[in-house]
């Protein structure tokens, strides 16, 4: 099987030979000999003309097969407009224009490959004359109609509205908090816990300072410990087991001026950064 | 009555239709083959000859031809399970528990999809891991290696956001770790390099716009479904496209020096 499958819908092979499959030499006798053909890509002998210039002048053909084509596109392309800079007299450019295409020609052997080079100094489409003007508009507008929709899609994908909890929110009296409790009320909505001491209160972040789960508070081991990967949190919220780096995130904690507690979930307080001194981070309340 | 059949067969074989679908007889000849393959749409991507060594299982292992056929698995019960999946917070989780406990084969399709997704990121690092080996990766098939490096990540961007479509508490938690990533995106993240400074904040970052939000929520639910039922599966077909064509023209499966004795 190996055998027939190697190969596998020669027609080429087909016509010259026999369809005997196991008299068959293998691949690689039916390619042409020779150490020059193969160390260019495979396929590069059977390529057709038109290939770009880097793979062609890799291709060392004799120079007499180059003449057809080294007139043929010079012939038929319409006269160039005439070049911006003085143009090189380099014996491998092309005739700029119609005046200099019935020049002599300079010798074939050293009109080396290339011979489909642009001319020198042409824009190509973004050629600026009168007779270009609507093309350039065109493909100015073409490139500012997608610029402006990517942008407009891009912006699409930013929500104007969020169905969220707001950041800032208020979490009732502090007169209906217990000292010494971890109160839970707006963990679920909030993601917050709110500790009451008897110096005041201060609002922990439910967010795992390790990746990002909510930790459950543990009343009767006295510590929050997260679900994902076991870390351990003391009430005040400083770390001692588990993977997590650093403490919880303290929120801002003021009086509203009805007297209800306030927490900005937007102004965060991190330990390692000395802020759990500052005056909103702790709201003093006797 | 064979007689019948036979006739029925020859006229059916003349039929206008007959010859539109098949073109081909199955002749057995090297140049029937050939046109078998070439005239046809979905065999065409084959090259028309290969090598000896190409069809050698120890060298290739297959992988990139198995990581494709876990792609049209996943593909067909994908549509299937899209049927009865809805993207909403409310019902998403309902309709997983429906399709596992209550539908025909819904078990079967969706297992199908969960361990063809699993398997399909397995494959997609072996299929690389041979590449390296082999050197393949080396000019001239190094544009290659880049488009299958994007692929890698869409496999991997597919898998994420299919992740969370169960909308249960592993699939909300583990998206959250995994998108907690995206605060760091230097530039783009409001806890990357340079992020703040560029005016990244939490309700405008690059994570943001993936959630669709500030933290996991319905609208993530429904980006993640358009993203891994439309958009990524179909870059991914783009680019897989683009992949098959590069291989062949860049001159087939890699090999050894095919003038070495050795072959």
């Amino acid at each position: 099987m190996p055998e027939e499958k190697d190969v596998t819908a020669d027609p080429g092979a087909n016509e010259q030979r026999p369809p005997v499959k196991k008299t068959l030499p293998p691949l690689t006798s039916s390619r042409p000999a020779g150490g020059a053909a193969r160390s260019l890509p495979p396929i590069a002998s059977a390529r057709p003309a038109g290939q770009p210039a880097a793979r062609a002048a890799a291709t060392p053909t004799p120079a007499s097969q180059q003449l057809p084509d080294t007139s043929a596109p010079t012939a038929a392309r319409p006269p160039a407009p005439p070049p911006v800079a003085p143009v090189k007299p380099t014996p491998t450019s092309e005739p700029q224009s119609a005046s200099t295409a019935s020049a002599p020609k300079p010798p074939a052997e050293i009109r080396k490959p290339k011979q489909d080079k642009p001319p020198e100094n042409d824009n190509g489409i973004w050629r600026m004359s009168r007779k270009n003007f609507l093309n350039v508009a065109s493909w100015f507008s073409f490139i500012g109609f997608l610029a402006t929709a990517t942008l407009g899609a891009i912006r699409l994908m930013v929500p104007r509205v969020l169905y969220e909890a707001p950041s800032a929110f208020k979490a009732g009296f502090p007169d209906d908090f217990i000292i010494g409790e971890v109160n839970e009320k707006y963990k679920d909505e909030y993601r917050v816990w709110i500790v009451r001491n008897e110096e005041g209160f201060y609002a922990l972040s439910a967010i795992c300072t390790h990746l990002g789960c909510t930790p459950r508070w543990l009343d009767t081991e006295n510590k929050f410990k997260c679900p994902c990967h076991g870390s351990g949190y003391h009430r005040d919220g400083v770390n001692f087991e588990g993977p997590t780096p650093r403490p919880l995130e303290r929120l801002k904690i003021t009086l509203a001026d009805d007297g209800q507690l306030l927490i900005d979930r937007n102004i965060k307080f991190l330990y390692e950064k000395q802020e759990w001194t500052k005056s909103e981070a702790f709201l003093k309340y006797s | 009555m064979l007689g019948m059949l036979d006739q029925l067969k020859a006229k059916w074989e003349k039929t206008e239709v007959y010859k539109s679908i098949f073109r081909h007889s199955y002749q057995d000849t090297q140049r029937n083959r050939a046109l078998q393959i070439v005239d046809n749409v979905f065999l065409h991507l084959h090259p028309v000859r290969i090598s000896r060594h190409a069809t050698n299982v120890g060298f290739t292992w297959g992988m990139g031809g198995i990581t494709f056929l876990l792609f049209i698995v996943l593909t067909i019960t994908g549509v299937i399970l899209m049927f009865y999946y809805r993207p909403a917070a409310e019902y998403a989780y309902d309709d997983m528990k429906y399709l596992m406990n209550d539908v025909a084969f819904g078990p079967l399709m969706r297992n199908m999809h969960r361990w063809a997704a699993h398997a399909m990121v397995i494959t997609v690092m072996l299929h690389m891991f041979r590449v390296f080996l082999t050197g393949s990766y080396k000019p001239p098939r190094q544009f290659n290696w880049v488009i299958g490096v994007i692929l890698l990540t869409l496999t991997l961007f597919l898998s994420f956001t299919g992740y969370l479509l169960p909308w249960d508490q592993l699939a909300i938690w583990a998206v959250t770790v995994g998108t907690n990533m995206a605060r760091a995106t230097p530039l783009l993240g409001h806890e990357g390099p340079f992020g703040p400074e560029l005016g990244m904040r939490i309700d405008n970052d690059v994570r943001f716009v993936l959630l669709g939000g500030t933290q996991v929520g319905p609208p993530t639910l429904l980006r993640f479904y358009v993203l891994h039922c439309i958009f990524l599966p179909l870059v991914g077909a783009i680019l897989m496209i683009v992949h098959f064509w590069r291989i062949r023209k860049d001159g087939g499966i890699s090999g050894p020096d095919v003038d070495s004795k050795k072959v």
